[in-house]
């Protein structure tokens, strides 16, 4: 698949690759249809390359490592806990996801999920219902937020062994950027911060990596890791087996219901800006 | 449109979720608790989920997403993130024909297909185009009359599904032969 002609997913930054990962060996990658190639220049620079050798914009940030195949029209997303030095950080990983990132991050935004596809984690029956929350499309920002979000969680962290009724923010701060807030069990003044950054490879192909940060001087890093995993994982399953891969923005396509405000949101937010890529209309099929 | 055998009967028991592929289609096949099975697109109607990942619960079909609940007619009765609304009537999946007869689930439309009494045997998953399976059709093997059912699965994927119309002599040769057919078709 050639690099996409959408000029509303090119004109954006993208996670593509851990910094830590990145030597002076080039690294082969997608970015939306287009092969790229990541490596370090001898003073330590991340560098990036597309498939006819031309430079791209590379942006290092949050450990990750950022390309545009376009113009940003707007900066890097800017995520003030990641400047806080008590902060946890727990970089979770890449996964490999067989759907498009749209798709991912609508689940992520998604609570009536919770008892059950992480029963006994994020959610466990009868606690089901998802109480009316605001959702909207925050023009002084141009990003989509669902605030004041509330739901029984049996064990919301890694540190929680007695079950939170979980206050959660979430923040969409690009098409394929999103974000969510919580109250941390362990600290209940201060909320967890929590990203997923996706790397859109194809139509229907992700690369995806959460990362955390968290509020925790108690979990290991490695119940931390193991925690976020387990959840990516039962996720996993669900994007790759809803269909189409796709997501799609006509609302005569799937059938929304109250707790899918902010999905509702989202949609309708990627619809405004015009974005094609990884939406069931822009793929025609 | 004919009938297309998508099953053996004895394979999908009260409350079983199953998920099969007709000519390239996902289909969800399920058996309610009064023992009536479904044929159904494998999709769920609010966020595309494959219905065949689901379970029976309070006899009705349950998505693994959210939990929304499809009785044997495919209405919603449930949407566990509003435990008091009442679905509205138009939220169903799109249901195909589906038939038992022969010892054997089918899918299709029009006249069924002839009900006779049968045993089951097996269905055979062969990475083969239907056309190397042959038509539907009776065969007698080892003095046992048999039922073999092509499915298409997809261009390069089928199944053959197989009943005993006779009471079979020797079950396990059969299935021994059903084996080494199968063998043989992905090895031509």
């Amino acid at each position: 698949m050639p690099r996409t002609s959408d000029r509303v997913a090119l004109d954006d930054w993208y996670a593509v690759e851990s910094a830590a990962s990145l030597s002076a060996v080039p690294l082969r990658t997608r970015l939306l249809g287009e092969a790229i190639t990541l490596l370090r220049d001898a003073n330590g620079a991340a560098l990036a390359h597309d498939e006819a050798g031309a430079s791209l914009a590379v942006l290092e940030s949050y450990g990750l490592i950022f390309v545009t195949l376009g113009a940003p029209t707007r900066p890097l997303v800017h995520i003030a806990e990641a400047q806080e030095q008590d902060r946890r950080v727990i970089p979770c990983g890449w996964t490999t996801i067989r759907a498009s990132g749209l798709r991912l991050v609508e689940n992520f935004l998604d609570m009536a999920h919770f008892p059950f596809v992480h029963a006994d984690i994020l959610g466990a029956e009868p606690h089901t219902e998802v109480v009316h929350y605001p959702s909207a499309i925050r023009r002084d920002v141009d990003e989509v937020w669902a605030t004041g979000c509330r739901f029984w969680q049996p064990r919301a962290a890694a540190t929680d062994e007695t079950g939170t009724l979980m206050e959660i923010d979430y923040r969409v701060t690009s098409p394929f950027i999103v974000m969510l807030y919580r109250f941390a069990p362990s600290a209940p003044h201060r909320r967890d911060c929590i990203a997923l950054f996706i790397q859109p490879l194809e139509e229907a192909l992700c690369r995806a990596q959460p990362v955390m940060w968290l509020v925790d001087a108690i979990s290991t890093h490695s119940a931390m890791l193991h925690f976020e995993q387990v959840i990516f994982r039962q996720d996993r399953i669900i994007v790759e087996n809803q269909r189409p891969l796709t997501l799609p923005l006509d609302p005569r396509h799937e059938i929304p219901t109250r707790a899918d405000s902010s999905s509702v949101a989202y949609r309708r937010w990627l619809k405004e800006r015009g974005l094609r890529f990884g939406t069931f209309e822009g793929r025609g099929a | 449109m004919g009938w297309t055998a998508i099953a053996l009967s004895d394979d999908l028991a009260p409350g079983d979720v199953a998920g099969t592929r007709l000519d390239g289609q996902e289909v969800a096949l399920w058996r309610d608790m009064a023992g009536v099975a479904h044929a159904w697109e494998d999709r769920c109607p609010h966020r595309g989920m494959r219905l065949s990942f689901g379970f029976v619960r309070s006899g009705h079909l349950t998505c693994l997403y959210h939990g929304w609940q499809y009785d044997a007619q495919g209405r919603c009765r449930a949407i566990p993130a509003h435990p008091e609304l009442t679905p509205t009537s138009t939220i169903r999946p799109t249901r195909h024909g589906c038939v038992e007869a022969s010892g054997m689930v089918w899918h299709g439309a029009g006249e069924p297909p002839p009900d006779m009494p049968a045993w089951p045997l097996r269905s055979l998953y062969c990475d083969v185009a239907v056309a190397a399976l042959g038509p539907l059709r009776r065969e007698k093997w080892r003095g046992t009359t048999l039922l073999l059912a092509p499915q298409p699965r997809n261009a390069s994927q089928s199944c053959l599904h197989v009943v005993a119309l006779t009471p079979p002599n020797d079950v396990a040769a059969l299935l021994h032969d059903l084996a080494a057919l199968r063998r043989s078709l992905e090895a031509a």
